[in-house]
């Protein structure tokens, strides 16, 4: 079955993909993507024609290696791309507001209210010269019509909700005095803290010690889980992804090559790529000493857009496959549901299309 | 930029030979054309504009501009022309000797300070504090009288100032190399400490030190110039840009710009010019700024 | 906190007792006589003996630097041959010129590069940005001597409208009383009007070639500055949070770009003795680096002792007192972590 020209993919969502959340109309609704960062050495298209859905309360993972443009998706849904990149078309909606292609008034008033990020680096992402007090009713008072005292009051609890001791205290430390991990919950804070329908996640825990890595993550599902907040986790582990997530986008050279659900990418990937990563997941009862599992050869460079499958030069079956090197998959969908971008697509029952 | 790194990450790392990155730089392919341009002037226009620069010429005295002398002649008939090319020549070899001296004392203390540590260090570094605590004019001012006013002396005075400036720099560099887990792998398998330091710490230095030799350079020839002006830099009749400014001046005032006018105009080109290369150096070598902002 | 402080006040002393003993030796090396050379060519030997040994300068050198360091703590600086006066009197007579020029040269300097630089960076045009590089780039390639005969030609001769080269007053004008020593402040002090008019009149164009090098200096800095900040990753999250770019500008760029401007800043104070010179010899304005030229020229060993020293313990002390000023203003800093 071929998929419509707009190549939207429908991601059925497993268990509570009931009648009640389909009612409801995307809180974000991504159509046509295309990020570009052009650079002495050439145009990078670092996200290129990328379409999907969030409903209120989904918790949706965008997993790839690095360079596969999971980065800059996520600063495009923000409009926050640094120059030299661009959105370069597409359409991003937001409780079915437009926002590609607002002003800085327009996308300011829905930075932070609609839409809220968690950066990657939580040592790097609070100014070191204000306290935490400051920053947060800075944060609240953008979108909130409240005085001081009460945006403060309001940012002890919310860091209180989160997991600081001593909230109200703490409020007047520098971020030098907090720890990493203490750090990122004070960010998911003040991510969190207008309310925003959707939270987007970029690989929020990849700077942080292990020991504090599950618990920032869990305090992300349970806060989103409470508020309803739809949530985009943006990750290179698979491991939080089948925790953590319903639904799951795979990214390669910029495209999603497969959307699926939780459930069925684990059961069986569709794309060579998806079960490439999921083959390069160590699980400590089945591995065996001798060489780690790795995908051979490196990710494209995305300057230059060939035809064919941009998998194709490290795809166990492509490698050899004419159509592969000349024609571009389109999405379909597997019998499973699963949306991929694959002439040669594992199907339900492990054979190739 | 550390909440993007993905799409340097998507491009290899691809070595474009040093024309095509000028082909696409071309306010710096500019700059480096001018300067190439006035330093091939000065340095072999006097063997194809054959008036000394010495030879009075008491029958054409203060004349503007004309063919015979396109840039005039002064209150002695000394043609302006060859004194320029003169004294431009001295400008640059003289700024270019502090530049490298400055360096090649500056990097050899600053290897010594960064490898030895200890008293070494201590001793260096107190020694570049008591330097760097003087104003560079000031310095060599001074030990121009100390010696005998004259390039050598301007030379030596403003060496003596830039080499503290290389070496702090250069010291920090070296202290963080050595602290690096690449060299002290190096160190751990046995590599000669002669060998850690040639062939893995000094070629590290090499593009800091280039930058400040062209910062060093610009501030020299200025700096030259200002003790030619002052009367302790080139002697006459040695043609010097600061020099012939100072002989020049009560003529700039009085209309006979070109005596005065020129020389500056040579000083001004040479040094704008290599800041705005330095400066475009700079953006490529040390984006960050780390090495270069100290002064 | 304590131990820091008491050590970079070690740094400082140990630096300035290096250069009390570089300017030591290195005016003990003035060539010739330093006795002949006062004496002049046409005093008798015993007069240049008698002198020799009335200068101490038979004593050996360890004794000289210790007599030198004790009548310096006793703030006698020496006596100017040239001028028949003391060190002391000279350089209380010239650093309120010097003072004036410099202040208002260096409080320019920050003003116009903080504006230029902001300005250049904030307005995310290709344009302002470029004047501003290419505005540095020509101050700080421009020999200051010969700028200041280009604007003497242009403003004093061919229109007219700054004086020449006349010093700090027009001929005949009376001097304020002297309350600062500097002429502007004096005469606003006293309200004689007339005289801060023409006393700021000759002010103007030395002051503005004076801050030409600063300007370049600051204003390059603070636009590199500005632009690291910018990158960072915090202004992207404050962007994310829908702060709006001036807000954002104005509470987290802004205050890195200043903290950073503190210790270059402080190096223009630090240079305030020696950094108008050039200035002051072409437009003949009798403040301490005209005298120090002038000085140097007649080899009056004792002044330029005095001022190197000088210029030597302002560096330090400024450079200190800007080290100190970080600490408090950084909370990194300041308050330690928990």
């Amino acid at each position: 079955m071929q998929s419509n020209s707009l190549s939207l993919p429908a991601p059925r969502v497993a268990g509570d993909g009931g009648p009640d959340a389909e009612r409801h109309d995307p809180v974000l609704s991504v159509r046509g993507l295309r990020t570009d960062f052009v650079t002495a050495v050439g145009t990078v298209h670092a996200v290129r024609d990328v379409s999907f859905d969030l409903r209120k309360g989904q918790r949706l993972a965008i997993v790839g290696e690095s360079g596969s443009g999971k980065s800059a998706m996520a600063m495009s849904l923000m409009g926050l791309v640094p120059p030299p990149g661009h959105v370069a078309g597409g359409s991003v909606k937001l409780n079915g507001t437009e926002i590609v292609g607002l002003d800085d008034a327009g996308i300011s008033k829905v930075r932070g209210k609609d839409i809220g990020l968690v950066f990657q680096d939580p040592m790097a992402a609070l100014d070191p010269l204000k306290t935490i007090g400051s920053q947060f009713v800075e944060t609240i008072r953008v979108h909130q019509d409240v005085s001081v005292k009460a945006a403060r009051k309001m940012a002890a609890d919310l860091l209180g909700e989160v997991g600081v001791n001593d909230a109200a205290r703490r409020l007047s430390d520098y971020p030098h005095q907090y720890s990493g991990g203490m750090r990122q919950r004070v960010l998911i804070a003040m991510a969190i803290a207008n309310d925003p329908s959707v939270v987007v996640a970029d690989e929020p825990t990849t700077a942080l010690d292990v020991t504090t890595q599950a618990q920032v993550l869990d305090l992300l599902a349970k806060i989103c889980d409470e508020r309803g907040n739809a949530l985009v986790l943006i990750t290179h582990n698979l491991g939080i992804v089948e925790e953590l997530c319903d639904s799951v986008n795979v990214m390669y050279a910029g495209r999603f090559v497969e959307c699926t659900s939780t459930e069925a990418l684990f059961a069986s990937p569709g794309h060579p790529y998806s079960k490439a990563l999921l083959d390069c997941v160590i699980d400590p009862a089945t591995a065996r000493r001798g060489a780690l599992p790795a995908i051979p050869g490196s990710p494209p460079d995305l300057s230059v857009d060939e035809p064919g499958c941009p998998f194709a030069p490290r795809c166990p079956i492509g490698r050899d496959q004419e159509r592969c090197a000349v024609e571009r998959p389109q999405p379909r969908t597997l019998s499973n549901g699963a949306v991929v971008r694959c002439h040669f697509a594992y199907d339900t029952q492990g054979e190739t299309a | 930029m550390t909440a993007l790194a993905a799409p340097q990450a998507v491009v290899p790392a691809r070595r474009r030979p040093f024309t095509s990155f000028l082909k696409r730089d071309r306010r710096l392919t500019l700059a480096l054309s001018l300067l190439a341009a006035l330093v091939v002037l000065t340095l072999l226009g006097p063997l194809f504009w054959r008036i000394p620069p010495e030879a009075i010429n008491l029958g054409a005295v203060l004349q503007g501009p004309s063919f015979a002398h396109p840039m005039g002649t002064d209150d002695t008939g000394r043609d302006v022309m060859s004194r320029f090319l003169a004294g431009g020549q001295t400008s640059i070899l003289a700024g270019l000797a502090i530049a490298l001296i400055g360096a090649i004392v500056g990097c050899v203390t600053a290897l010594l300070a960064g490898s030895m540590r200890g008293w070494v260090d201590t001793l260096f570094t107190w020694l570049s504090n008591s330097i760097l605590c003087f104003p560079a004019l000031l310095l060599a001012m001074a030990i121009a009288m100390a010696l005998k006013p004259g390039v050598t002396a301007a030379v030596i005075g403003l060496s003596l100032h830039s080499f503290p400036w290389y070496m702090r720099t250069l010291r920090g560099e070296v202290m963080r190399l050595y602290g690096q887990d690449f060299i002290r792998s190096t160190m751990a398998i046995g590599a000669h400490p002669g060998r850690v330091l040639f062939r893995h710490v000094l070629p590290h230095l090499v593009p800091i030190m280039i930058l400040q030799m062209a910062a060093v350079f610009g501030a020299a020839v200025l700096s030259l110039a200002a003790l030619g002006y002052l009367g302790l830099g080139a002697q006459p009749p040695t043609a010097e840009w600061g020099e012939m400014i100072t002989e020049g001046q009560q003529f700039f005032l009085t209309g006979q710009w070109w005596i005065a006018g020129f020389p500056g105009l040579g000083l001004l080109t040479a040094v704008t010019l290599t800041t705005v290369i330095a400066d475009r150096a700079r953006e490529v070598l040390d984006p960050r700024g780390e090495f270069t902002q100290a002064k | 906190m304590t131990s820091t402080l008491l050590k970079r006040l070690g740094v400082a002393l140990a630096t300035i007792f290096g250069a009390s003993i570089f300017t030591f030796v290195l005016l003990r090396k003035v060539p010739g006589d330093p006795a002949r050379a006062i004496a002049g060519d046409t005093a008798t030997e015993e007069t240049v003996a008698a002198l020799r040994q009335s200068m101490g300068l038979d004593d050996n050198l360890f004794v000289q630097y210790g007599n030198y360091m004790g009548s310096l703590l006793r703030g006698d600086f020496g006596f100017s041959y040239s001028t028949g006066n003391s060190v002391g009197t000279l350089l209380g007579q010239r650093l309120p010129a010097t003072l004036e020029l410099g202040l208002l040269s260096v409080i320019i300097a920050i003003v116009a590069a903080v504006l230029a630089a902001s300005f250049a960076v904030y307005s995310r045009r290709r344009w302002p940005d470029q004047a501003v590089r290419a505005a540095s780039s020509l101050a700080m390639g421009s020999p200051p001597f010969w700028i200041a005969l280009l604007a003497l030609m242009v403003f004093s001769i061919q229109l007219g409208i700054f004086p020449g080269p006349e010093g700090r007053l027009s001929p005949g004008m009376l001097k304020p009383p002297n309350i600062t020593g500097m002429f502007t402040v004096d005469s606003l002090l006293a309200g004689q009007w007339g005289t801060f008019a023409n006393a700021a009149w000759h002010l103007i164009l030395p002051a503005a070639i004076v801050t030409l090098g600063p300007f370049a200096f600051l204003s390059r800095l603070y636009r590199n500055q500005l632009r690291g900040t910018l990158r960072e990753t915090f202004v992207a999250v404050s962007r994310s949070h829908g702060l709006r770019r001036l807000p954002v500008y104005n509470r987290h760029v802004a205050p890195h770009g200043l903290l950073s401007l503190l210790p270059a800043a402080s190096l223009l104070f630090a240079d305030l003795l020696a950094g108008s010179l050039l200035v002051e010899k072409v437009f003949g304005w009798p403040g301490i680096g005209s005298m120090t030229a002038d000085a140097i020229i007649q080899k009056d060993f004792a002044v330029v002792q005095a001022v190197l020293l000088l210029a030597a313990v302002l560096y330090v002390v400024v450079s200190l007192l800007a080290d100190l000023l970080m600490t408090a203003a950084d909370p990194r800093t300041r308050v330690g972590a928990r």
